[in-house]
């Protein structure tokens, strides 16, 4: 039996492609990048979204954002902008607002459907240094700025009705010009129909 | 079982040069424990490790530091023997201490220990401190003294201290001293503590201890290298000196190669050679003594070392001085 899911739903909502009326969701886990989107689209072209994503469980942003249907045809192609806030432990403790612009595609093949991210993501922190001298303890406070180039593609596969399941590659450039290592991902997606 | 043997096989040491296999030594690299470590060299350390790695950096950066790791490292770019670094800056780079170096050298037949000792509350501390570090010059293997003035806040001219010089020179111990600013927070960097020339009391007073000017008095914060005419002057008059070359030629200091080429034709010019000896301030991130290794090379041919002129500062002085025996 043929399994058109993409024609069962019209204008489906979709977190992984963005864009679509009604909501839609996923949760990925994977290395080092893990997190989970919400998003509900209130009309044809708009719609709101709730994330938050982690890395290897130091490094946390939630955001919440708009996204908006650019084009719909053979290919959808939606863009978002974020705000969100950015904490990350270790020896670089970083607390700061952010902001994420981003493009989203993807093309359905019957069941199958290949999709891309590419956005650009900027934010804010304070960097605190304690130096104990043989007088005081001198504070110095640093402004920083961190600039991360957002990139993956995968392969979401329809497993039953409105749910998929998606393998990405993530292959961000985290704080440029730092090397970055390429990480992957398994997401369950719910793919809502208005 | 091929592949086993391959991976198990030694590997091996030495670099190619003009034609003729060099043997390698890097007298400055560091060891060290996470938790000892200062908050700034904890993010320098994170810093060299891509994106996500240095989010939970510690078993790395410790696997890297340990002996096992550094002996990788050497490996990696054909070293043959290094010299791992004590150190006592508690309000800069963090604590190395004298026992954990011991620990360290005591694994491998090609490494030794560079001693040092705390010098706060050095009024109170001063003996108790300059018994531990004759106690730690008597393991054979631990070999020389490390200084640096800018982390440890005492000023180079400062009398008080001048008994470290002569201790150092009674067990033979050749003195390594940080020379020029550091990118470090913590540091001093005030000419008294970062400009050797205010050593020259000490060199004229204990001319049987040999003092290695570390970095040759580059200016790490301003990226500049007018101030290495300080480390030249000191080597050219005083027999006593020595100069060693690590870190401002790396990648991030200087990237096409110019300042460590220029320090080499200065040095090769004005008949330096022989005060020279190689070190990297390694091990840093995997790769980095391999890469600040071949850095050195590259300079060297360019300024027009003889194969025997740079085995010198590879290794033929540190040898010497060091009264190492032969390898393996």
């Amino acid at each position: 039996m043929k399994f058109l899911l993409f024609e069962l739903l019209n204008n489906p909502a979709d977190s992984i492609g963005g864009g679509g009326k009604g909501t839609a969701a996923h949760v990925q886990v994977g290395t080092a990048w893990q997190g989970f989107r919400l998003q509900h689209g209130f009309s044809d072209t708009w719609g709101w979204i709730v994330e938050a994503q982690s890395v290897s469980w130091e490094r946390w942003q939630p955001s919440i954002g708009l996204s908006a249907i650019w084009y719909e045809g053979s290919v959808r192609i939606t863009g978002s902008i974020l705000g969100g806030w950015l904490t990350q432990s270790g020896p670089y403790p970083w607390n700061g607002p952010s902001t994420e612009g981003r493009i989203q595609l993807s093309k359905p093949f019957g069941r199958l459907r290949p999709w891309l991210l590419l956005g650009s993501k900027h934010s804010l922190g304070n960097l605190r240094t304690e130096i104990q001298t043989q007088d005081e303890l001198l504070i110095e406070d640093t402004l920083q700025t961190e600039w991360t180039m957002t990139g993956s593609m995968g392969l979401a596969i329809g497993i039953h009705k409105e749910w998929e399941l998606s393998l990405g590659i993530d292959m961000p450039w985290v704080n440029y010009p730092n090397i970055t290592i390429p990480g992957a991902h398994v997401a369950i997606a719910y793919r809502g129909a208005p | 079982m091929i592949l086993f043997w391959l991976a198990c096989s030694a590997p091996e040491l030495g670099i190619m040069y003009d034609g003729a296999r060099l043997d390698v030594i890097d007298m400055h690299l560091h060891t060290g424990e996470w938790g000892d470590i200062g908050e700034g060299s904890q993010r320098y350390l994170t810093s060299r490790f891509p994106f996500p790695f240095g989010l939970t950096p510690e078993s790395l950066v410790e696997d890297t530091l340990s002996a096992q790791g550094i002996q990788r490292e050497l490996d990696k770019g054909g070293l043959e023997r290094g010299f791992l670094y004590s150190v006592y800056a508690p309000r800069s780079v963090g604590v190395s201490t004298n026992e954990f170096v011991i620990s360290q050298i005591e694994q491998s037949d090609r490494l030794y220990g560079i001693a040092s000792l705390s010098v706060e509350e050095w009024e109170n501390q001063g003996e108790e401190q300059l018994s531990a570090l004759n106690e730690a010059l008597q393991h054979p293997k631990m070999i020389g003294v490390k200084l640096a003035h800018t982390h440890q806040h005492f000023r180079m001219d400062d009398p008080r201290y001048y008994p470290i010089y002569e201790l150092a020179g009674n067990n033979q111990a050749p003195v390594y001293i940080h020379t020029g600013p550091s990118p470090f927070p913590g540091t001093n960097p005030t000419e008294p503590y970062i400009n050797p020339l205010y050593l020259e009391e000490a060199i004229e007073m204990f001319p049987q201890t040999q003092f290695v000017l570390g970095h040759m008095c580059y200016d790490f914060i301003n990226r500049k290298s007018d101030t290495m005419e300080r480390c030249y002057e000191l080597a050219a008059r005083y027999d006593n000196i020595w100069l060693e070359p690590s870190a401002f030629g790396s990648r991030s200091s200087d990237p096409e190669g110019e300042v460590l080429a220029e320090a080499y034709t200065y040095v090769k010019e004005n008949n330096l050679i022989d005060k020279m000896i190689f070190g990297s301030d390694g091990p840093q991130s995997p790769g980095f003594v391999a890469d600040y290794t071949e850095r050195n090379i590259d300079a060297m041919s360019r300024a027009g070392y003889t194969a025997d002129e740079a085995e010198r500062v590879l290794s033929g002085t540190a040898k010497e001085l060091y009264n190492l025996p032969e390898y393996p």
